[in-house]
């Protein structure tokens, strides 16, 4: 059974022309870490909010370990929720000491003090109890406002932009940090965010959200190697988007015909996508696309090469200290593994 | 999503705060129903002899004053924010003063200070003036108008300077640049900048206008309010009382729409963050001028009338301070705190229950409730008074038919009419004191302990209450002082034989006897500084 199962959520706040969640279907296992990502207005905060109960939806239903939390009928209110919250300003209580903020959520049977002076040290802040919030550092409250969410051991665990409030420096250290305290609580959490790359190697799926439509839910590598839309395909890093056509033998496109085998039906056009990594500059050889390249940049471990062939700008990505220069008239390589029909949902064939 | 929607909105919050705000529109709507029904008799002699009177003198009284204010405090605002001369930093919050005495009390003191006897005519007499020039006596209409105008500047002065202080020195410092002076930037910049903040100074001072009863009924000018009390008390006529309370409204209204008018949705600020003008020095005779711009409205508004009351208290100190005056003194304080402790109990409850539900509806009952700050305190006690014995007599009726025993007047005569009067009058006061305190909060840390298993209660107690403790204490003293203040409404709604300090220096002030009035009104004025000084200071919080 799932942890959290949401059906057909959306939201329309009172006087907005748009809704700000349309349909939104989700489904959480026990333990599982999902990044919800999208651009700012995607809608990302307002499902969050649904979830812990700080908005009504306009449709749809909420499941929380298998109790209906909201529905056409059902209405529970956040505190009853078992639902934690950890905000991109933190909201710790100001008038509160650190173990007074961790303690909050803490009915009053339990021994609180123990729960207290865990949770500080899950976040490596054993000693802090007596302090005031505004005595510690940016990175010191987060972890604060971790361990005042953790410490009533909630359901789940939400995290509107946890990192957007801290400096660059910080922000990887901490982020190791949180996904190491989430999975030693062995907790369920949603954790928001529109810095992306900052979080695929931390969780366990990442949900991508576009003016308040679901586009994926994905592995980290999926989501990356084999997305959805060509939104998901942009919004990972750069890539390239052609179209080709069925063929076959596999697809015609700008870049020549690809040997994939049979794809689908003969003759229909369809969107692919291929990352400057997969894509390498060959010698001009008889038969194959040609392309001039049109500027060179320089980053660092690697340089990219714009090249245009066709109608398009292609981007390649070379290793330095190769030879190619402005104007070179260049054939390009695509690796076939890196070639993804955007929508496909079946598995790749390895080659 | 009906149902669900709902169950979360209909609960003992908003069902509280719903019965609330609707019973403090009672009034106000009781009163405006009048305007519909059919007249009387004695209401047909007012309308023919009376009515264009009183509206005529309201009308004139409304413009005037409120020319005056803006006249006096705009200027004096604009030379405190923009430049430094001499004695700038005391009359930056000592202008405010005026606004500690209640413009009655300053219309006894200049009643006194031009009467017969008093220091004018003294003075004048000793250099071979005629004591007896017609052209000294302010008891009319102009003489009104000077003392209001006077005492009631501060409200345009605090909003001015606000205003002034919030402008975007980039706007100014650009014309400077293009080659304009200070005084053209204001003429041609900082005043239409500044205008929505002027009309709502104007718009408060017009208010207190309409609300005035003791200055106008001194000098013998007969407006609405006036008129409402003579209906009342001499010819005991409440339905008359009550229809001229509906043309009073039907002012307030006009007036509400034309503040709304010159500031709804044209409000020029700018959100940036803005560094404050720099300052100029003024030096020489410039800085002596600015120093008597200064100087004058706050001698006229506060200072000679203190000194006034100072010398009348001195003489008649030992006659009047005894047990009765202590008495007096217990009876305002208690009646003043236990207004306050309602009026920021509820004021609590609506921005509470407004932060729980984001609902279009709640957020229109607490308008509806604040409506009666505008409201004249002879409306809002007509409103109160007729409704509450209808009650009384329904209540009376009932404890005969069920229990066996009459209950007699239960609320209209005793204090629960008029502390319920002062939360409609004086919930708006409040209310702004505790919204501004909320918005200090940010919504995370409601929504934080919400999801720490914190209902709304505890999330009150333990979460909110703490953080905007000052808040609170702000709005009571406001609260405080503006019921100290108070009069009209007092008068009208007081039970039989309670007196508080306003209402004596009232009937002392009434039966001749102004000298010793001085006393509770030294009382009141030293109070009312406190809370003056107060709200300076969130002002200039605010100009921050």
């Amino acid at each position: 059974m799932s942890l959290l199962k949401i059906m057909g959520l959306s939201k329309t706040y009172p006087r907005a022309t748009y809704p700000s969640l349309t349909d939104f279907n989700l489904e959480l296992k026990q333990g599982e870490l999902l990044a919800l990502v999208g651009e700012s207005g995607s809608g990302k905060t307002t499902a969050l909010r649904l979830i812990a109960g700080f908005e009504t939806p306009t449709s749809g239903s909420i499941e929380l370990d298998g109790r209906e939390v909201c529905s056409e009928t059902t209405f529970v209110e956040p505190e009853a929720r078992g639902v934690g919250m950890v905000f991109q300003d933190y909201a710790l209580f100001p008038h509160l000491r650190v173990g007074q903020n961790v303690a909050f959520g803490l009915a009053d049977r339990e021994p609180a003090d123990r729960v207290v002076s865990e949770m500080l040290e899950l976040v490596g802040l054993q000693g802090f109890e007596t302090r005031f919030p505004h005595e510690l550092s940016g990175g010191q409250q987060q972890r604060v406002a971790i361990a005042r969410a953790l410490a009533p051991r909630p359901t789940l665990l939400l995290m509107d932009e946890p990192l957007s409030n801290l400096d660059a420096a910080s922000k990887a250290e901490v982020r190791d940090e949180l996904h190491d305290i989430i999975r030693q609580a062995e907790t369920t959490a949603v954790w928001v965010s529109h810095d992306v790359k900052n979080l695929m190697g931390s969780v366990d799926r990442i949900a991508i959200l576009r003016d308040g439509r679901l586009q994926q839910v994905d592995k980290p590598n999926l989501v990356f190697d084999r997305p959805a839309t060509r939104y998901v395909a942009e919004f990972f890093g750069k890539t390239n988007i052609l179209t080709g056509q069925i063929v076959e033998v596999g697809l015609k496109t700008p870049i020549g015909c690809l040997d994939l085998g049979s794809i689908g039906a003969v003759g229909e056009t369809v969107e692919f996508t291929i990352r400057p990594d997969h894509l390498s500059l060959v010698e001009e050889v008889q038969g194959t696309a040609t392309g001039i390249i049109q500027r060179i940049h320089f980053q660092g471990d690697y340089c990219e090469v714009r090249v245009a062939i066709a109608e398009s700008v292609l981007s390649v990505y070379v290793e330095r200290g190769h030879e190619a220069e402005v104007g070179d008239t260049v054939a390009l390589k695509p690796n076939l593994t890196g070639i993804h029909i955007i929508g496909d949902r079946t598995p790749n064939t390895e080659k | 999503m009906v149902v669900a929607s709902l169950k979360h909105n209909l609960n003992r919050w908003s069902l509280a705060t719903s019965l609330i705000a609707l019973s403090l529109a009672v009034p106000i709507l009781f009163v405006c129903s009048q305007l519909f029904h059919s007249a009387g008799d004695a209401w047909t002699q007012v309308v023919a002899g009376l009515l264009p009177g009183y509206a005529l003198n309201s009308l004139i009284l409304l413009l005037a004053v409120g020319a005056l204010t803006l006249l006096v405090g705009t200027p004096t605002a604009w030379l405190v924010v923009v430049y430094r001369f001499p004695g700038r930093s005391f009359f930056a919050w000592a202008l405010v003063l005026p606004l500690a005495l209640p413009s009655y009390i300053t219309a006894y003191t200049y009643a006194g200070i031009f009467g017969y006897g008093g220091p004018v005519r003294q003075g004048l007499a000793a250099i071979g003036y005629p004591a007896l020039d017609p052209h000294l006596d302010i008891a009319n209409i102009y003489g009104v108008i000077g003392v209001m105008g006077f005492a009631l500047y501060p409200y345009v002065y605090l909003t001015a300077r606000a205003s002034f202080a919030q402008q975007s020195n980039a706007v100014i410092e650009t014309a400077q640049s293009l080659g304009q002076t200070r005084l053209q930037a204001f003429w041609k910049l900082a005043l239409p900048l500044g205008r929505p903040a002027l009309v709502a100074g104007a718009s408060l001072v017009g208010m207190e206008t309409l609300n005035e009863f003791g200055a106008v009924k001194y000098f013998g000018v007969d407006t609405f309010t006036t008129g409402i009390f003579s209906a009342w008390f001499s010819l005991g006529d409440s339905d008359a009382a009550i229809r001229l309370a509906a043309c009073a409204l039907v002012f307030v209204f006009v007036l509400l729409w034309f503040e709304q008018a010159h500031r709804g949705g044209r409000r020029f600020s700018d959100a940036r963050q803005r560094h404050p003008l720099r300052p100029r020095h003024l030096t020489g005779s410039k800085g002596i001028a600015a120093l008597a711009a200064c100087a004058v409205p706050f001698a006229l508004g506060f200072a000679l009338p203190t000194l006034q009351l100072v010398a009348w208290a001195l003489r008649t100190a030992h006659e009047v301070i005894d047990l009765r005056f202590f008495d007096l003194m217990w009876n305002s304080f208690k009646l003043a705190a236990l207004a306050a402790v309602v009026v920021v109990a509820v004021a609590l409850l609506l921005a509470y229950t407004s932060r729980l539900f984001h609902s279009p509806a709640i957020c229109l009952l607490g308008r509806i409730s604040t409506l009666g700050y505008s409201v004249p305190g002879a409306v809002i006690a007509v409103g109160v008074m007729l409704p509450l014995a209808s009650l009384d007599r329904w209540l009376n009726q009932a404890a005969l038919t069920w229990l066996g025993y009459s209950t007699g007047l239960l609320l209209s005569a005793s204090l629960v009419a008029l502390t319920f009067a002062y939360l409609v009058r004086y919930l708006a006061v409040g209310n702004q004191a505790v919204q501004s305190g909320f918005s200090g909060l940010g919504a995370h840390v409601e929504e934080a302990a919400r999801s720490l298993g914190a209902g709304p209660w505890r999330t009150l107690m333990r979460v909110d209450l703490p953080l905007i403790r000052v808040s609170l204490a702000a709005a009571a003293t406001l609260v405080f002082v503006d019921v100290l203040k108070e009069l009209p409404l007092t008068l009208i709604l007081r039970p039989f034989n309670f007196d508080t300090l306003a209402t004596r220096a009232f009937e002392l002030a009434s039966d001749e006897e102004v000298a010793a009035s001085a006393n509770a009104a030294l009382v009141i004025a030293a109070i009312s500084s406190v809370s003056v000084l107060i709200l300076n200071r969130l002002m200039a919080r605010r100009d921050g």
